[in-house]
């Protein structure tokens, strides 16, 4: 866990650029395979830099809890960076917004609450949302990280809309998963999260389907039918699988080169994509968020 | 269970099959359906994530739009229906978490609204209610508030929804209040989207209660800004709850009463219905077509008669309150109830005092069939609005007084209605019928029952006039899955061990085999589908005479070893586990002794320890119902008293019970929870049932079939019918009578009655007068029933119209199913005979023998014992002191005391002679064992005298069998005071104390029998007070008893009663007279001052009650607790102190008020509080 406080963190945010993508790299790979994949990489960071993308993830979170409601996200904000503590009322507000996130301060546990499964989801939701998207494709829709943390692993959902060839719309469901074992070696995971996909990721775009069907008239549509598309096997649908990992578990070979044979119900070109980001030791990391939002209460 | 687990509905859900795609093929997955249901039986619940995905995609397919290519609403539906079942399926899955859980109960009931089978979801709803969190901090489960506030809208559990969300509203409240300012939401963060959801439900819930539309449109207003994303972000479950609230929204609206019942309707009808428990804030499938029929529509005034007839579970209770109320509600006129069975009578005296009670409607107290006198006719009685009543009870009534009893009566309905076909007491209901056919009362006819084949034609009989399509109503929707099995008691044959025994004449063999007995248990979840098999392990052994295995079986079968009730009352224990279980049964002992061998099963059950208490202390200890109910179990039949059967029904339905054997006397019509009934009875044309059992009617198999799976209770019902051999497919159809097996047809063109007939025309044949002699017999009934026909027509010619007087033996059921008329105009001859002694009986003769209810032949006997005892009378009035003339005038009217009635009865050894009537044969006798015991004489008239008194029944059957075991001894006095004292004992006694009476009054200065000795006799208690407390509607004897001897030391007059009880607190009646929850909750009621301080906040008026000042406060806001654990009363509180109470006789409206769902706001002011609507601040919030 990283010891340089949060105002100290901001500017490190700042003089990065401000956002998680500035302080990442990407790289495209397994082009020829059925299931290409990108490695998102926050490795070798030095410390300030590593506490930056902390903070960043801590601040977005809190804003997204606290969305139109400044007052509290201001409270938080100014206490943490501030370093101070608050009490009373405010405490206790700011204590509503964070709650069930993390626990309790009093009741911190290291690998408690799925901690780090979580911020893999944060980590997947911000570069997916500020990283450039694939060539010809732009974002009509990403859903951003639920509130509460899921012990066997987040859904996350991308609709692009195509500017030529194939449908116009085009979507993904994203199974997510967290790796911080001892062997290097992401293939179970990968493998139980592409199985998880069909299994779990039902449920999620069955609630999508409904859920998202008042979204801007043309993408409620469509999200209205994304089951529909599912099941079809259309081309307009695809899954994808994202592993949150610790540098040392970057695959040095070829990664999802058998996803095929675990998700075989949708074949099309680009039916499947694969996602890995990578931070020296995760579980440190995760802790580092959620020490930058205990911090002030 | 059909409706899923067919090809054709699987199929069009999936749409077309792509072999490596993500669904399964149809057959795959009615296979896998298939083995859930099956695994279910073993108590094996696991659903693989591959079939639970499968239910989520089906779930969101149908989000398609309708006119998506490939799709229709069929298919929607088909595709909800069956994610419905597998979800249902896989709440039972332990694994999975709360909030998966919470989830999956969602969909499921948004698939079963969606798919047309709404009380699956209030089902589904009572399976995750505790999941519902109303206890800790939004933080903890905001990531889930808003599944929760959607299953227990769509649970549409109205008292438990209000409570919630009267929480959950608080609590967004608080922290908005924490936020200050000018904040009016937590729109836009991340507590907005659930925050929303939650509001949106307590506006639909307000909108369903009111009716009014400003709910409805805010309500949508808030789902569309969840599920456009507009009020936060975070909260994945909202929108999706949301979605389908908004998608749902307009239906429920057009479920509602509001919407449904006729225009004109007040709508205090819709929000009585809406506020009284049951709640019903939406009307079922089947319910909703009956209140849109355009002609013969039952609810419409207009319509004079109607045929109910739907299946068991699709609501018909429910029917026949909106008829009553709706009728109330426009036309003058009184309604009379009339059920068969008492516990039917029972249920819907329970719903219907809340709804009368909404509407300011009065419900007659209940009163036994017999006797009937001047409390039934007198001092203002037959003013309630409604009356619940027995055939027997009502046609007693008019046997008495058809004028008092039906002038101002506007509409009868009558409930299971196929009772007409059921022996004689299937006539009563046939000639009460054909009397008001006959007659020119204008009193509409509402028939409804669950097992009539024969609709038209009754339909016909009812209404000559009408085609029958526009008497009749009928559907075949059906509320939750159903599941048939066989089970048998199968021989473990590989685990038999051979051992030597010596041969016997009868028994030649010398080897004897032990061989362990199981249940077998046949499973056809489907008609296509293959039988599956189940075996328990070993439950008990049997021994045989013989070697070889073929030759295990009646024949060679050695006494002892387990017997087959023992064997499936160890199965009926075992499913338990899976929910309560009924098992009917053909006798009252088999009810009995199956009740006894299930609790031996399952372990002493804490939940029943309240209904034990209350047992043993009106049975006794030793009472073998109190050692079942120790374990959950009872057992219910005939020979039980009535609030003994009444407490065992609530318990059931409070879930305090988990099994119950029972006779037909609790499967016609009541609304019992039981997941699993189990028939160990003959079936009426089945071939292969027990030796010697009784066999069930096709209509009663029907209703007994029918309290599995209640709707709104469980979405899945199972039905198993034992077998005396190894099963076959075949007898699977045992379980589904036909429509002829349904014929309703009625009691006198049975072969039995066409016997009876014969005997009779024989013993008429050169003796008209012979009449006199029918007795105990369907013939006897007949008669007696001619007979008041021509003493009502001769009291009240207009009574027959112009018909003339055997007018309504024509309108007999009989007369219209006799194709060939001979049968009838047999019956129509014996009429003729009774006409003719009629005529040449003397008219005050004539008059008197129609009022008994007996037979022709007691009628003459009562009056003939009646003239006896007014001479003896006459004659001991003659030898005692003259009167005093200056004081004569205070005893003009000389009626006896109970005491000294009691006394005058013994000297003439009356009770001794009633029991001697053929309607009395075998009521009172007592045997020293229950098998091969020798008589034993018990005084009756001691035994009256002691039971008068008020003595608990433990301490008279000590003192009536002293010696005999007490189990056995409990036994026989509860049958005997139920069948003789509650009923033919306190039935003729009223007869011929009104016979006596009325013979007196000729007779200035004789004194008259107390009027109400027979009433006495009925209640078991000694004090009037007591007698006015169980003709009230208090129903616990030990109760009024207590009360009523309470009263009279203080000298508490009947008539001020209710005064007094009101002037102590509720807490007081606990101590004082130990009342429990139920009895006070009939206290409450009894001390009522009738008030409708809810109807009056819906005006907008502001309440005022006044209440009992415990610690004067001037002017102060208050709050106002509910009655808890720790005070039955409810207080009124001034930051946190109790400064007040409310009074006994505001208490119930006060609770209806507070349950009402509103935003109240209470202020006390002196000795008022003062009650009006208010908003929370959540209530007017602003939304983006």
């Amino acid at each position: 866990m990283t010891s340089i406080p949060a105002a100290e963190a901001l500017l490190h945010a700042g003089s990065a650029g401000g956002r998680l993508a500035d302080l990442v790299q990407q790289q495209d790979c397994g082009a020829e395979q059925k299931c290409p994949w990108s490695l998102v990489r926050a490795v070798g960071l030095a410390e300030e830099k590593r506490a930056a993308a902390a903070w960043i993830v801590a601040d977005e979170i809190m804003a997204s809890r606290t969305g139109v409601e400044h007052q509290v996200y201001s409270l938080w904000r100014e206490a943490t960076l501030a370093g101070t503590k608050l009490t009373g009322t405010d405490s206790t507000l700011v204590y509503a917004f964070a709650f069930n996130v993390f626990g309790t301060p009093s009741a911190i546990s290291g690998e408690g609450h799925g901690l780090p499964g979580y911020v893999g989801e944060w980590l997947w939701y911000l570069t997916t949302r500020d990283l450039p998207p694939p060539a010809g494709r732009s974002v009509e829709f990403l859903s951003a990280p639920g509130m509460e943390v899921r012990d066997s692993g987040g859904d996350g959902l991308i609709i692009h809309r195509v500017a030529e060839g194939g449908p116009e719309l085009v979507f993904r469901l994203w199974e997510m998963k967290k790796y911080t074992g001892a062997k290097p070696n992401l293939t179970p995971t990968i493998t139980g999260a592409w199985k998880q996909l069909t299994e779990h990721g039902s449920r999620y775009l069955a609630q999508m389907s409904w859920g998202g069907r008042l979204l801007d008239p043309d993408i409620g549509e469509f999200v209205s039918g994304l089951v529909g598309h599912w099941v079809e096997g259309h081309p307009s649908s695809g899954g994808g699988v994202s592993v949150a990992t610790n540098a040392v578990n970057i695959p040095q070979g070829r990664a999802f080169q058998l996803a095929h044979k675990h998700f075989p119900t949708h074949t099309h070109p680009g039916a499947m994509q694969g996602l890995v980001v990578a931070v020296d030791d995760l579980d440190d990391f995760a802790q580092a968020v959620r020490g930058y939002v205990w911090s002030a209460l | 269970m059909e409706r899923t687990l067919d090809p054709a509905v699987l199929a069009a859900a999936l749409g077309v099959y792509r072999p490596d795609g993500v669904l399964p093929s149809p057959e795959a997955l009615l296979e896998t359906i298939t083995k859930l249901e099956i695994a279910a039986f073993r108590t094996e619940y696991e659903v693989a994530d591959e079939t639970v995905g499968t239910a989520w995609l089906l779930h969101g397919l149908a989000a398609l739009n309708p006119e998506a290519p490939g799709f229709d609403r069929a298919r929607i539906r088909h595709a909800f229906a069956v994610s419905a079942h597998v979800l249902d399926l896989a709440l039972a899955d332990e694994r999975r978490s709360p909030a998966d859980r919470l989830q999956i109960a969602f969909a499921a009931q948004a698939g079963y609204r969606r798919c047309e089978q709404d009380p699956n979801a209030t089902a589904v709803y009572r399976r995750v209610a505790h999941l519902v969190d109303t206890e800790a901090g939004l933080p903890t489960h905001i990531g889930t508030l808003a599944v929760e506030a959607g299953v227990a809208f769509l649970g549409l559990d109205r008292p438990a929804l209000v409570g919630a969300l009267r929480t959950w509203r608080r609590q967004f409240a608080e922290l908005g209040a924490l936020l200050g300012r000018d904040r009016t939401s937590l729109a836009g963060t991340m507590f907005g989207p659930a925050e929303a959801v939650v509001e949106a439900v307590h506006h639909l819930q307000l909108h369903l209660v009111l009716g009014e539309a400003e709910d409805l449109r805010a309500a949508r207003e808030l789902l569309v800004s969840v599920v456009e994303q507009r009020v936060g972000q975070g909260d994945r479950l909202a929108p999706w709850v949301a979605a389908h609230l908004l998608e749902l929204s307009g239906e429920l609206a057009d479920s509602s009463l509001y919407r449904l019942l006729p225009a004109g309707t007040p709508g205090a009808v819709a929000r009585t219905f809406a506020l009284s428990s049951p709640p019903v804030m939406t009307l079922w499938p089947p319910q909703r077509e009956l209140l849109r029929l355009e002609r013969g529509n039952p609810v419409d005034p207009a319509t004079a008669r109607s045929l109910i007839s739907v299946p068991t579970s699709a609501g018909k209770t429910l029917m026949a309150q909106l008829v009553i109320c709706s009728h109330l509600a426009q036309r003058e006129g009184r309604v009379l109830y009339v059920s068969p069975m008492r516990s039917l009578g029972r249920e819907m005296r329970a719903a219907l005092r809340g709804r009368l009670r909404g509407l300011g409607y009065r419900l007659a107290a209940e009163r036994p069939d017999f006797p009937v006198d001047r409390i039934d006719f007198g001092h203002g009685a037959l003013t309630d609005d409604v009356e619940i009543v027995t055939p027997e009870r009502l046609m007693h009534m008019i046997r008495n007084n058809p004028e008092a009893t039906l002038a101002d009566v506007g509409l009868i309905v009558v409930d299971e209605a196929h009772h007409l076909a059921q022996g004689r007491r299937g006539f009563v209901l046939e000639s009460l019928l054909a009397f008001l056919a006959a007659s020119t009362y204008e009193v509409r006819l509402v028939l409804l029952s669950a097992a009539v084949g024969n609709r038209a034609q009754l339909a016909s009989w009812l209404e000559p006039d009408r085609p029958p399509q526009e008497v009749v109503f009928t559907d075949t929707w059906r509320g939750p899955r159903r599941l048939h099995g066989l089970i048998y008691p199968s021989l473990l044959k590989d685990q038999a061990e051979l051992s030597p025994r010596r041969a016997s004449k009868k028994q030649p063999s010398t080897t004897k085999a032990t061989v362990p007995v199981a249940m077998r248990l046949d499973l056809r979840p489907t008609a296509g589908s293959q039988v599956a098999h189940l075996i328990t392990g070993r439950l008990g052994e049997r021994t045989f005479a013989a070697v070889n295995s073929w030759e295990w079986n009646a024949r060679t079968k050695l006494s002892g070893g387990i017997a087959n009730y023992r064997v499936f009352a160890a199965g009926a224990a075992a499913l338990t586990k899976a929910g309560s279980v009924l098992m009917v049964v053909d006798t009252k002992r088999a009810a009995r002794d199956t009740a006894l061998a299930i609790a031996e099963h399952l372990d002493e059950r804490p939940e029943a320890a309240a209904l034990t208490e209350y047992l043993a202390d009106t049975l006794g200890a030793e009472h073998p119902l109190v050692r079942c109910t120790r374990n959950g179990v009872a057992y219910h039949h005939g020979d039980l008293p009535d609030d003994v059967l009444q407490a065992v029904e609530t318990a059931l339905r409070e879930n305090e019970l988990l099994a119950i054997a029972s006779t037909s006397t609790l499967t016609d019509g009541v609304n019992l929870p039981v997941r699993t009934v189990i028939i160990h009875s003959g079936v009426d044309g089945d071939q292969r049932h027990y030796e010697g059992q009784r066999q069930l009617l096709a209509a009663e198999l029907l209703n007994a079939v029918g309290r599995a799976g209640r709707a709104g209770r469980e979405s899945e019902g199972w039905i198993l019918l034992t077998r005396p051999y190894p099963p076959t497919s075949a007898d699977f159809d045992t379980l589904t009578p036909d429509t002829d097996q349904l014929t309703v047809a009625s009691a006198l063109l049975t072969e039995e009655a066409l016997a009876d007939l014969a005997a009779a025309e024989e013993r008429l044949r050169d003796d008209a007068d012979a009449v006199f002699a029918l007795a105990d017999s369907i013939s006897a009934d007949f008669a007696a029933f001619v007979w008041f026909l021509l003493e009502a027509e001769s009291a009240t010619p207009a009574l027959s119209g112009e018909q003339g007087r055997l007018a309504p033996v024509w309108r007999l059921l009989a007369m219209d199913q006799d194709g060939g008329m001979a049968v009838a105009v047999r019956w129509h001859l014996l009429a003729m005979k009774v006409v003719e002694v009629y005529d040449r009986t003397n008219a005050d003769s004539a008059r008197r023998w129609t009022t008994t209810g007996t037979s022709l032949h007691s009628a003459r006997l009562l009056d003939g014992l009646a003239r006896d005892l007014s001479r003896a009378l006459a004659e001991q009035h003659a030898q005692e002191p003259p009167a005093d003339p200056a004081t004569a005038w205070l005893t003009a009217t000389p009626e006896w005391s109970l005491e000294r009635t009691l006394d005058f009865l013994a000297e003439h050894d009356i009770f001794g002679q009633l029991l001697n009537l053929p309607e009395a044969a075998r009521a009172w006798h007592f045997t020293t064992r229950e098998r091969a015991g020798s008589p034993v004489e018990v005084p009756v008239t001691a035994a009256v005298r002691s039971w008068v008194t008020g003595e608990s029944i433990p301490r008279l059957a000590r003192a009536w069998m002293p010696g005999i075991p007490a189990e056995w001894a409990l036994e026989q006095a509860v049958r005997c005071i139920s069948s003789t004292f509650e009923h033919v004992l306190s039935w003729t006694l009223g007869a011929l104390i009104n016979l006596v009476n009325e013979a007196s009054s000729h007779e200035p200065g004789t004194p008259l029998l107390n009027p109400q000795t027979a009433w006495h006799l009925r209640h078991g208690v000694d004090t009037e007070q007591a007698l006015t407390l169980l003709t009230s509607g208090i129903t616990s004897r030990r109760l009024a008893h207590a009360i009523g001897s309470d009263a009279a030391t203080h000298g508490i007059h009947p008539a001020d009663l209710r005064g007094w009880l009101s002037s102590q607190d509720v807490d007081g009646w606990a101590t004082s007279y130990s009342a429990t929850t139920y009895e006070i909750d009939d206290l409450l009621d009894y001390v009522r001052t009738p008030s409708n301080l809810v109807n009056d906040l819906v005006a907008g008026t502001t309440v005022t009650v006044q209440i009992r000042v415990l610690l004067p406060i001037g002017d102060a806001p208050a709050t106002l607790v509910r009655p808890s654990s720790g005070s039955a009363s409810i207080g009124i509180h001034i930051d946190g102190q109790v400064v007040a109470t409310v009074p006994p006789d505001r208490h119930l409206d006060v609770l209806a008020m507070l349950d009402s769902g509103f935003d109240l706001h209470h202020r006390l002011r002196g000795s008022d509080l003062i009650t009006s609507r208010a908003n929370l601040p959540g209530a007017a919030l602003r939304w983006p």
